[in-house]
């Protein structure tokens, strides 16, 4: 009873501050008085729903996907193996510290640009996505193995504990968080990145193409519609992932 | 018969052990006295091959088991402590045996009733209790304790040490113990060597 009394408070909370955030936008839209410039709520989720009716809607939305899906999937992949390389070969970690740093510190369009010159325009995303990912997943990683409590570890190797067992039972309970914060802040990034590279590579078949179209020929309402989906996209992507991990935590 | 030969440990740029020369009999409860930073649990690390040292040989130790009591807990705190004993002996036992044998450590420990307890939700000396029933559930090993019995009270002390005796000789278990109280000393030691001065010097009571 009281559980579902508190879930209830909690949901009328998250409509209030929704309908302020609608109310904000409302009173901006007003105050500026330009569709051009700051359409309305009410013309933007129409939008949102003429765009729901067309058929290469669900395409760009599809390609989008699947781009930053393997982004990030190849990003966890890399960042995973090459931290857990690091950690038990302190040469590697000596190598790829250079790299890592590097990466972090290399704007965003320096990459794309980049990327345009190497890979056709359908690849450049997620090539893009990787290169900002990895280094949030390879770091996150890393640190996470390297706080393992080393006593626990020593303790294992003198009962002669299966290696097996010693990943399962210690490394991974304690890498877990880092694991869990590395998805969660790709998700996010991911979604940016991938979209920010379609926008300059322009793939025929990508929510980056439409942002661009919507603001090439004005079309505000538009580009405002694209971004509320790309904000719900993304957020729901995070959402899942986050539900993901929970059930997998729990099975540990 | 295990044999350490000509140890030499310096600590702090002093020797801490030089030519250091002493045999432990097997299948004996090997008790190991000295007061607090004598060398007891350098010579234990160095002894488990946890610690370099500058010269000699400590032998008798190849291919054998190994159980240990370290003298902080190193209990796996996400655990519950059915899991932290088992995590020691899943590696070489069926699940029925190990069931079988961690009841028994368990029992010998009275810790029987907190079997599924988290050792996080357990006080300081029932964690301890823990830590000796994952040593002493590890059969055919060696075992090696450094101040097992540290934060128990006197009562379950004597209680869990009358036991342990009686458990180690049925085993005919080799166990280094190491201690600096002189009553546990004599109540579990079948050879009682007391550490003195630096470099250490080992005196057989």
């Amino acid at each position: 009873m009281k559980l579902s009394t508190h879930c209830n408070k909690k949901i009328i909370t998250k409509c209030w501050v929704i309908f302020f955030w609608i109310m904000t936008w409302q009173v901006v839209h007003y105050i500026v008085g330009k569709d051009i410039l700051v359409p309305s709520f009410y013309a933007t989720m129409g939008k949102v729903f003429e765009l729901l009716g067309q058929a290469n809607f669900y395409y760009d939305i599809g390609m989008t996907f699947y781009r930053v899906f393997m982004g990030v999937v190849i990003s966890f992949v890399l960042g995973s193996l090459s931290a857990l390389m690091a950690y038990f070969l302190p040469i590697i970690k000596e190598l790829f510290t250079p790299f890592v740093t590097t990466l972090k510190s290399t704007p965003v369009m320096a990459v794309i640009i980049l990327a345009l010159l190497w890979f056709t325009k359908n690849n450049v995303p997620i090539f893009v996505c990787f290169l900002m990912c990895y280094p949030v997943v390879y770091t996150s990683i890393l640190k996470g193995l390297q706080e393992v409590n080393k006593d626990l570890l020593e303790m294992a190797y003198i009962f002669k504990v299966k290696q097996r067992y010693i990943l399962k039972d210690l490394y991974l309970p304690q890498v877990r968080p880092y694991i869990e914060s590395a998805l969660g802040m790709i998700i996010g990034l991911s979604w940016k990145v991938v979209i920010a590279a379609e926008v300059l590579a322009v793939p025929k078949y990508s929510m980056g193409y439409n942002l661009l179209s919507a603001k090439s020929y004005l079309e505000t309402e538009t580009l405002f519609a694209w971004v509320v989906i790309i904000v719900i996209l993304s957020s729901l992507c995070e959402m899942l992932v986050a539900k993901l991990i929970g059930r997998g935590g729990n099975k540990i | 018969m295990i044999e350490i030969k000509n140890l030499s440990k310096i600590y702090k740029d002093e020797f801490l052990y030089r030519n250091f020369n002493c045999a432990f009999e097997e299948n004996k409860v090997n008790v190991i006295l000295g007061s607090s930073g004598s060398g007891k649990t350098t010579l234990f690390r160095m002894m488990l091959g946890l610690e370099k040292y500058e010269a000699g040989q400590i032998l008798g130790f190849n291919h054998k088991k190994i159980a240990v009591v370290f003298q902080e807990d190193r209990l796996v705190e996400w655990m519950n402590v059915y899991d932290n004993v088992a995590f020691v002996l899943k590696s070489s036992v069926e699940k029925q045996e190990m069931d079988k044998l961690i009841n028994k450590a368990l029992e010998l420990v009275e810790l029987i009733d907190y079997v599924n307890y988290s050792v996080k939700d357990l006080s300081g000396g029932m964690q301890r209790r823990v830590v000796l029933a994952r040593a002493i559930v590890c059969r055919d090993s060696i075992l090696f304790m450094d101040e097992p019995f540290k934060g128990l009270d006197d009562e379950l002390r004597l209680r869990i040490i009358t036991r342990l005796k009686v458990h180690w000789r049925e085993n005919r278990t080799t166990v280094f113990l190491i201690t600096h109280s002189q009553q546990e000393g004599m109540l579990l030691g079948d050879i009682i060597y007391k550490l003195a001065e630096k470099p250490v010097k080992f005196y057989k009571i």
